[in-house]
């Protein structure tokens, strides 16, 4: 037809430059990020010679254990109360721990590690982090000042050599190791410690849920290259183990002028650790390759993949596929398997209860009306027969709990009763607090009715089940729960803005936890971890005072007067902790549980025939 | 043509007295037995969907309370004071359609003018009644919250003389854990076993025919209003309104839907009503493709500039005298969109983005028998893998049914 040049093609030619102009700049920003991994490999070259050299003079020859057999009397661990009560430690050479695997017979290291984070973490900043997985990641490549033994729980060092703890527990000396370097081969310095925790405390990065625990750090400076000196406010029962745990980042690398590009380097991830992030490919998996130039014991693995499969079911199926090497498994999966012929002699399976081992909880949104009551919640924890749910949907593979601490652990007070499965006496006390039935069969309090929502994880087929059973357990007293579940990310937004009426959702623990964090009237604030407002002035007295206690056995006492006042408030409906289930492929070695903590897979290893990558 | 059959006449249409377009149609499409049995199966998929509160359920039509404490004794209807307002609606509208079936067949013998009157007023009252009924039952009636455990309280004595539906249990009744009825095989007291949760497989299987229909046909409906709006715009303007519209129909269609879902999902929260709603949003492209073909057609034909002439107003030109004759390739096509929304209903639900626990969904119920890789239970699967496979089989025999019926090309075709 005609070939004329009209107001249409020019629209088109205008779209078409828009696209390009559209195309050039996702590119120059994809070259902006990759020129500043250029020059980050290039301070990694710098280092690399140094670092070599560094290792060799060490070790003797690279991949070999650092058993320090010399014992020259500089090569002494000490451990001592100086004559002024002050607690000084040190290690001349980083400590191996108990089940590590250089001298075993057959060690070799090499091969890959396969695993399963489950969830994908949204970014791998540290400290901003706040999932799990996160942190499980970031663990391999980023290391703090003091590493904790995992039988005799002791805090040793790490990155440092050696630590002072003054009498009062009000100032703690870090002098640190000379040769502990990050992966780009600087060596970690006092200012590298001094910016990782002015970085942490910084009000605009978002890592609120860090700061309860360094609220008593008065200061930390600097004195010489390689002190830090730590001062405190008050003492802290966790001063050591939280000063001593921070993750210690390069200044070189981190450096920023404004916080909000700290906060916004999702992929940056760089320190001292034995690996460092290689590759992440959104959705698909996360490698990690040994760091060349690690100071420390050599790492086992060239390298660790991280896979993201939420799905128990389809994790236990890639599994058995064996396309990953080991996988923690529910209590039906392990009941079905450990019973076939053959499977327990195929694979390492471990069932066992950490003294970390966190949580399953109910959470009330204590703002809310209708749980403000106390009678109200214990009526709740009344209609809820937790042992026939940890025998039914568990197999009994579960602990109920009194109380957020775990069963194992010293903290927790084993001579409190729990509350007993009554659904009677729950009608009385919901009747004592002033529910009546109402006409649509719900219990109405002031005119309200009993109804609410309880946010849940979705893609949890055990939660779920246990949200079921609970729904039903609750509508026989007249009870309308109606069950939600979210994505987690968006979970964990509405809890963080308080938009939620109850919520199903586990804690992670620890030796000894510090109930600041959750129970304290202040964690409210800010986002903080106190999602449900537990507002209880004794409770907050107790907390302060437990913090303050440096003495272990008083402070054991006064955290189970805690326990007792939180578990009588119910602020939580506390279920259970749950045994840690795990299968890990036949050909991994060292593969057993040691001390405290459960697996460890940086003790684990793989005979050389059987390695299955290079 | 003969007027009257005789042993010569070969087709069988030419035996039946003249009779319209429709009636024709329908008589072909419904000739082979498949799709007898089809449209068989879907019509009683509706019917156990309308009825299923008094198939499948824990609560008795009625019982007697003894007198105790001081309170007489006293018959009690807990299964029809429990209905929930949907369930109520879903009557309200089985029985509107029954009326007008009756209607219909009360008519059948009358002259056409009379008859095509007479069912026109019973539809506009028996619709007006429908509606106003609804609203009626949506706002002003509560559901009830009733977790009374019936069962064991006729097997105590509590009450007497209870009448329980065919399949006593409800979707979400679980007995006491301490029975433990967690994963168990078929048997006399629950057909097709139990579930992870002790809850019976067969009513949660029925019960779950509620979700695949409402999600078939509220997406279709609204599909097909938008569709057929935008379609019958397009078609009859031309000109701009049709680039315009088009450049949408295009944007809309680039929309990833089940995406769309799952993202909406993940901030919304979850809502089979979302879900119906994005399913319908997204999904009346197709039609309004279809309708704009036939609309750029019919327009042109003598008849319609017949009503133009006429002074009719555009509504009525474009919905009583185009519509008609366009919009069978639509219908058509919405069949097998009927098929799609359900299998992506069971999609969402398999991937556990779809209803709420505990309402049971095809996808969910296929999600929780577990993988056959690890920790599988067939009995859990089998009912909502062969419900969804001849649901949408249905869906689709019916549709290509009568696309082959209507199919211009098909010499025999109305």
């Amino acid at each position: 037809m005609n070939n004329r040049f009209t107001v249409k093609d020019f629209l088109y030619m205008l779209l078409l430059v828009a696209a390009l102009v559209l195309l050039g700049l996702i590119l120059g920003s994809l070259n902006y990020q990759t020129g500043q991994l250029v020059s980050l490999r290039k301070q990694i070259t710098a280092g690399n010679q140094l670092q070599l050299e560094a290792i060799s003079r060490l070790h003797g020859v690279v991949g070999e254990a650092p058993a320090s057999t010399r014992r020259a009397p500089s090569q002494v661990n000490i451990r001592e109360t100086l004559a002024n009560g002050d607690r000084y430690v040190c290690y001349p050479n980083p400590p191996l721990f108990p089940g590590s695997p250089y001298k075993l017979p057959g060690y070799a290291p090499g091969g890959w590690l396969v695993q399963n984070l489950g969830t994908e973490p949204h970014s791998l900043i540290p400290f901003v982090t706040r999932s799990a997985t996160g942190n499980e990641v970031q663990a391999e490549v980023l290391e703090s000042l003091l590493a904790r033994n995992p039988v005799t729980l002791h805090w040793v060092p790490w990155l440092s050599r050696s630590y002072l703890v003054a009498k009062n527990g009000l100032k703690i000396t870090f002098k640190l190791r000379r040769r502990a370097r990050f992966s780009n081969g600087d060596p970690v310095l006092a200012s590298d410690v001094v910016f990782s925790f002015n970085t942490m405390m910084n009000p605009h990065v978002n890592d609120a849920q860090n700061w309860p625990y360094y609220s008593d750090v008065k200061s930390c400076v600097a004195a010489g290259k390689r002190t830090v000196i730590f001062t405190f406010k008050e003492p802290y029962f966790k001063a050591l183990e939280e000063v001593g745990g921070f993750s210690i980042l390069p200044q070189k690398v981190y450096q920023f002028t404004k916080a909000s590009q700290y906060n916004t380097r999702s992929r940056l991830l760089v320190g001292s650790g034995p690996y460092v992030l290689y590759r992440w490919a959104a959705g698909q998996q996360m490698v990690l390759k040994k760091n060349p130039r690690y100071w420390g014991p050599p790492p086992v693995f060239n390298r660790i993949v991280f896979r993201f499969i939420e799905n128990p079911q389809s994790a236990l199926a890639t599994y058995l596929r064996g396309e990953i090497d080991s996988d923690g498994v529910e209590p039906s999966q392990w009941r079905k398997y450990t019973v076939e012929p053959g499977f327990t002699a195929r694979n390492h399976c471990y069932k066992y209860l950490t003294s970390s081992a966190g949580f399953l909880y109910v959470g009330w949104n204590l703002k809310k009306p209708m749980f403000q009551d106390r009678r109200t919640r214990v009526a709740l924890a009344m209609l809820v027969n937790v042992p026939a749910l940890i025998k039914t949907f568990l197999y009994g593979m579960a602990v109920p709990i009194t109380g957020p601490f775990n069963p194992l652990s010293p903290q927790n007070d084993r001579k409190i009763k729990p509350i007993p499965y009554d659904p009677a006496a729950a009608k009385i006390l919901l009747h004592k607090a002033g529910w009546r039935m109402g006409p649509n069969g719900v219990l109405v309090q002031n005119g309200r009715e009993f109804k609410f929502s309880l946010l849940i994880p979705s893609q949890q087929p055990l939660i779920q089940k246990i949200c079921v059973y609970l729904q039903r357990q609750w509508a026989t007293a007249g009870i309308d729960c109606r069950i939600s579940p979210e994505e987690f990310s968006i979970m964990i937004r509405r809890l963080n803005h308080r938009q939620f009426t109850a919520t199903l959702l586990g804690w992670t623990g620890s030796i000894e936890m510090d109930p600041y964090q959750i129970f304290d009237s202040r964690s409210y604030l800010d986002e903080g971890s106190n999602a449900g407002d537990f507002d209880n002035a004794e409770a907050d007295k107790l907390i302060a005072q437990g913090r303050r206690e440096i003495n272990t056995a008083r402070r054991m006492r006064i955290w189970h007067h805690l326990q007792r006042v939180i578990y009588g408030q119910q602020p939580y409906l506390f279920l259970f902790t749950s045994d840690s289930l795990s299968f890990i492929q036949q050909r991994f070695r060292n593969t057993k549980p040691v001390g405290k903590f459960g697996l460890n897979p940086a003790n684990w290893y793989v005979p050389l025939k059987q390695q299955r990558y290079p | 043509m003969p007027e009257t059959p005789g042993p010569t006449v070969q087709t069988p249409e030419v035996r039946l007295p003249p009779q319209t377009f429709w009636s024709r149609v329908r008589l072909r499409v419904f000739r082979p037995w498949m799709v007898k049995f089809c449209a068989g199966y879907i019509v009683l998929v509706c019917l156990i969907a309308i009825f299923v509160p008094f198939l499948a359920t824990g609560k008795p039509y009625t019982c007697i309370i003894p007198a105790h404490h001081g309170v007489p004794m006293r018959r009690e209807y807990p299964l029809f004071r429990d209905l929930t307002t949907v369930s109520w609606v879903l009557l309200v509208v089985a029985a509107a359609l029954a009326v007008q079936a009756g209607m219909v067949f009360v008519t059948r013998r009358l002259p056409p003018d009379p008859r095509r009157q007479r069912r026109r007023v019973s539809l506009a009252l028996v619709t007006a009644a429908t509606v106003l009924a609804s609203m009626l039952i949506v706002t002003l009636h509560h559901n009830q919250l009733d977790a009374t455990n019936y069962r064991a309280m006729a097997a105590r004595g509590e009450i007497t003389q209870a009448i329980f539906a065919p399949i006593p249990w409800g979707y979400a009744a679980m007995e006491p854990l301490s029975k433990n009825l967690i994963n168990k095989l078929p048997s006399q007291r629950h057909w097709l076993g139990t579930d992870g949760e002790g809850r019976d497989v067969l009513s949660r299987l029925l019960w779950s025919t509620r979700v695949a229909m409402g999600i078939g046909f509220i997406s279709q409906f609204i599909a097909l209003a938008i569709g057929v709006l935008v379609g019958a715009m397009t078609g009859y303007f031309s000109g701009a309104v049709d680039i315009l519209l088009m450049r949408l129909v295009e944007i809309v269609e680039s929309i990833p839907t089940f995406f769309l879902i799952l993202t909406f999902v993940a901030i919304y929260g979850r809502h089979i009503f979302y879900i119906m709603v994005i399913l319908g949003v997204t999904g009346w492209t197709g039609y309004a493709r279809l309708l704009r073909a036939e609309f750029l057609h019919l327009r042109q034909l003598d008849y319609v500039t017949a009503a133009e002439a006429a002074g009719l107003p555009l509504w009525r030109v474009l919905f009583r005298h185009i519509l008609p004759n366009g919009i069978t390739p639509v219908l058509v096509a919405a069949s097998f969109g009927l098929a799609g929304a359900v299998t992506i209903e069971s999609s969402l639900s398999y991937l556990g983005v779809g209803v709420r626990p505990p309402t049971p969904s095809w996808g969910e119920m296929l999600n929780a028998a577990g993988n056959p890789a690890t920790v599988f239970h067939w009995w859990q699967a089998l009912g909502p893998g062969m419900m969804l496979f001849i649901t949408v089989l249905a869906f689709n025999i019916v549709g290509e049914s009568f696309r082959d019926t209507l199919d211009p090309r098909n010499v025999n075709a109305g």
